[in-house]
């Protein structure tokens, strides 16, 4: 159990490095929805703008303390989270990839109903022990038609944020997050200033950077309604 | 042990050596086989003891060594060493013991006095010299109004394990044991050289502790005034080597040994196995024997140091005075080869394996000088070496760099590595090389080994070789150099499907330049083709282009230029050396290296905190201030001259920020601060 807790901390590291080190990288969340509310959901962490440097900081054993965990661990890593998240009840068809060469990670998953997408934010959040699901929620209202992106900015990101020095901030300042969600249904309308509508109706899409977010200066949070 | 304590040691060490130099370099062996001497003098011209004092002061160190020494010490000058003189630290190894000796000159011997007899040890005069032993016997001190001697003894276990210097000594016979019929349990495989008692009277020495019997001995006057006692067997009958003891000192208590503290030992209240107890008294009579032997060893020894009736090494003092004036500590090893296989297990390697391992590198004395010139600290060495080694290494350094090479190393550049040595010499020298080994394999096995190495002398064709790979290297690291590179990004569909997209942007990553010299290039350029035909290399103009698969170097480059080979990641570099139109300024000191030294590697250290700000390289917080000192450095150089008669020369200097007044004083104030902030 220590060693696994040990292997989190040093992917959790890796993260947190690449995120402080990385001047450029992406986060890209998707779902697609059906109308029965089941679906499937991919996140993908994109380094590869970075991966010059994050392949020289891979070289190295620790930095500022910060273990920087071997190729074999960041998979072995992925491999249990996996593993966990096909214990997941309404969560199924789990797969990940790991492609070390452009440093890029993601997972996906299907869902039997939109909450299952909490016990997977849950699950994950739980395992690199981050806050994850307490500031991030979903939920889907079948019978009209409304899909509802929740989230709640996080005073621990802020905390976390101002101990960033100003090198360090600019150094992650074209990072950015990405969200999409698309429908069987078209899209009739949604609320978040920020999101943008897909061309063919069916997909609504949230770009903005990462420090945008850990400012508290956009929000996440939007309720999008899709045609009955 | 705290650094901050080490610190200090070494400090007082350093005190310990210069006024009386002459006086006490004549009193070092002649058999010494490593001889330091410290200039006090010069050391406390660049580093003042006040500064010591204060910094020392500040970081609590004194505060350290009154607790420890119970003595109230404020200063170094209260160890009443006398800081304008040399001292000398010296090591003298015979076949039984090695003793490690220093003279220290005092100024003050009452101060030191005050110190010692502070921490509660007892002080006995010795050879007329008020003495004082520490270690269990291990260490004697004794000083005069001038001289702190400091002897040390190590016996050599080797020599005991030898049964007829066992007999010699009265130590029982060793004998193996095969402890598995009778014993039952497997701890004890470790202590399988058991002692066994042979002819042993083991009820008369089982009811007497041998320390107590010499010393009652000794109390009673039987031993004679002097004895012949010889610390190096294989002199025995020689009449300049006979060791007249001193009158015998009053005789120290030796510590008791304490079983919990030994995991050798076993807990005999709790195990009833007589031979075992046996044994394990034999053993501690055994180290009974050794520990009076080692004493009278110390004693004869420092006696004859004291008294000056050992042949002093006449160089020494040439030695001394050869020394450079800048020249802070020197550290001289008469015989590296002799030093190296001292070391050497050599006695088990013939038992066990029947190698004779007492081959001959061909190395010989080894000189070193810690020498501190303003702002820049150096290590400046010379290695002797046999006269046939010699003659080989006079030929594989008989060479020069091709002078077109110094066009490639400009004032910019982040620094650089040359080489250069005659090919066809070295490729000669390797047979005669390897036969120096010819011993290790047996006599018989010898003989194939001979055959071996004249089969490579036979079979290669050194001139060829030579034609292939001239000997002349030089490596620049340029510094940076805009790269272009690829990476994954995404596009999306009118369903925000992302679609994956091969982007390309500029990094700054480190370029270099390798070039040696070559007039056969054809093996070579039939690498490359072979390369394209496997698809990893492809010529465009004239340029191979090696794609690594690395991401630090995606790509190496390689012209093939009239009698030099370049190679380097920076495309526009080798394409213009390749275009004739590659155009840098030379630099004078640099070149002037580079032509000097057979060997020459410079780091401009100052250009590291730019450079990596360049590159973004992550920087721990707990290193920026660091990083950013180097800016204040100088070059960082390593540079060998080849051979000048029988002698090696190397140099590592290192230039350090000219914010204090010298080297030493700034490393002083480096490490002290370090030590500051980590407490």
């Amino acid at each position: 159990m220590k060693k696994l807790q040990a292997l989190t901390v040093r992917l959790f590291s890796l993260f947190v490095f690449c995120l402080l080190f990385s001047s450029c990288f992406d986060v890209v969340e998707e779902i697609n929805l059906k109308n029965n509310g089941s679906g499937k959901i991919k996140a993908t962490v994109n380094m590869s703008k970075s991966k010059t440097k994050v392949a020289s900081i891979m070289l190295l054993d620790s930095v500022s303390g910060i273990k920087i965990p071997s190729k074999a661990s960041i998979q072995k890593e992925m491999n249990t989270v996996v593993a966990l998240l096909k214990k997941t009840a309404g969560i199924s068809n789990v797969s990940s990839s790991l492609d070390f060469t452009n440093y890029i990670a993601s997972i996906e998953c299907d869902f039997s109903d939109v909450k299952a997408l909490n016990a997977f934010t849950k699950t994950v959040s739980d395992h690199f022990k981050v806050k994850i699901s307490g500031y991030t929620s979903y939920s889907y209202d079948a019978a009209n038609r409304l899909f509802n992106r929740g989230y709640t900015y996080s005073p621990d990101i802020k905390k976390e944020w101002n101990k960033l020095d100003a090198e360090a901030k600019k150094s992650i300042a074209a990072a950015s997050y990405t969200g999409i969600y698309r429908f069987e249904s078209s899209v009739k309308s949604q609320q978040n200033t920020q999101a943008k509508i897909s061309p063919n109706k069916q997909a609504v899409m949230l770009r903005t950077t990462i420090p945008q977010l850990a400012q508290g200066s956009i929000n996440l949070s939007n309720k999008i309604y899709l045609e009955k | 042990m705290k650094i901050k304590n080490l610190l200090f040691l070494g400090l007082l060490a350093a005190a310990s050596v210069p006024v009386y130099a002459q006086d006490l370099i004549r009193k070092v062996p002649q058999d010494a086989n490593i001889v330091m001497t410290f200039d006090s003098q010069k050391f406390f011209s660049l580093l003042p003891a006040s500064s010591i004092d204060e910094k020392f002061t500040a970081l609590g160190v004194f505060e350290g060594l009154n607790q420890t020494l119970r003595s109230p010490i404020s200063g170094i000058a209260d160890f009443g060493i006398n800081m304008q003189a040399k001292g000398y630290f010296y090591s003298r190894k015979t076949d039984s013991v090695t003793f490690v000796g220093a003279l220290i000159p005092l100024i003050d011997q009452q101060k030191l006095k005050n110190i010692l007899v502070a921490g509660g040890k007892e002080i006995t005069t010795v050879n007329g010299l008020e003495s004082m032993y520490l270690d269990g016997g291990d260490v004697r001190l004794s000083w005069d109004n001038n001289t702190l001697y400091v002897l040390s003894t190590i016996l050599d276990e080797n020599f005991f394990n030898d049964s007829d210097n066992r007999a010699l000594y009265g130590l029982s016979e060793r004998v193996a044991v095969d402890y598995s019929a009778s014993w039952e349990y497997t701890d004890m495989a470790a202590d399988t050289a058991a002692v066994a008692v042979m002819d042993y009277d083991s009820e008369a020495w089982a009811t007497a502790d041998t320390v107590v019997a010499v010393e009652e001995i000794w109390d009673e006057g039987e031993l004679p005034v002097t004895v012949e006692i010889y610390a190096d067997t294989a002199k025995i009958g020689n009449e300049e080597d006979v060791i007249m003891l001193a009158p015998a000192p009053p005789m120290i208590s030796m510590p008791d040994y304490d079983d919990d503290d030994d995991s050798t030992y076993y807990d005999i209240d709790t195990y009833d196995d007589e031979a075992y107890l046996e044994s394990m008294r034999v053993a501690r009579v055994d180290d009974s024997i050794k520990n009076v032997l080692k004493l009278e060893w110390l004693n004869a020894e420092m006696a004859q140091t004291i008294q000056g009736t050992r042949t002093y090494g006449k160089e020494f003092p040439a030695l001394v005075n050869r020394l450079k004036p800048n020249t802070v500590a020197n550290v001289y090893v008469r015989d590296l080869n002799r030093l190296y296989s001292d070391f050497l297990p050599v006695s088990v390697l013939t038992a066990y394996y029947g190698v004779n391992a007492n081959f001959d590198l061909g190395f010989r004395e080894l000189s070193y000088d810690f020498i501190v010139d303003n702002n820049v600290m150096k290590l400046s060495g010379t290695l002797g070496v046999a006269d046939e080694m010699a003659s080989h290494l006079k030929a594989v350094y008989k060479s020069k760099i091709n002078p077109k090479f110094l066009n490639y190393v400009s004032p910019e550049d982040l620094g650089f590595i040359s080489f250069h040595m005659n090919t066809e010499a070295y490729i000669k020298y390797i047979p005669a090389y390897l036969n120096q080994y010819k011993n290790v394999f047996g006599e018989k096995l010898s003989s194939y080994y001979e055959i071996g190495a004249v089969l490579f002398d036979v079979l290669l064709d050194e001139k060829a070789i030579s034609k292939v790979y001239k000997g002349d290297n030089l490596f620049v690291l340029n510094g940076l150099t805009q790269k272009e590179v690829t990476y994954i990004d995404y596009d999306y569909d009118d369903d925000y499907n992302p679609i994956e997209t091969e982007r390309t942007k500029m990094e700054t990553v480190p370029s270099f330049l390798y070039m040696f010299g070559s007039d056969d290039q054809r093996i070579f350029e039939k690498i490359m083709q072979l390369g394209i035909q496997e698809n990893q290399v492809f010529q465009e103009n004239g340029i191979y282009t090696l794609s690594t698969g690395e991401k630090l170097i995606p790509e190496i480059y390689f012209a093939f230029e009239k009698g030099i080979i370049f190679l380097g990641n920076d495309y526009d570099k080798i394409a213009s050396i390749h275009s004739n139109s590659y155009k840098s300024k030379a630099n004078a000191a640099y070149t002037k290296l580079i032509k000097k030294n057979n060997f020459s590697m410079l780091f401009n250290i100052n250009k590291v905190p730019t450079l990596l700000n360049q590159m973004d390289v992550p920087i721990p917080i707990t290193m920026k201030q660091t990083v950013e000192t180097l800016a204040s450095y100088g070059d960082v150089s390593l540079t060998s001259t080849g051979m000048k008669g029988n002698k090696l020369f190397a140099e590592l200097a290192i230039e350090f920020p000219k914010e204090n007044d010298n080297a030493l004083n700034y490393l002083f104030d480096f490490v002290t601060n370090l030590i500051e902030e980590n407490n």
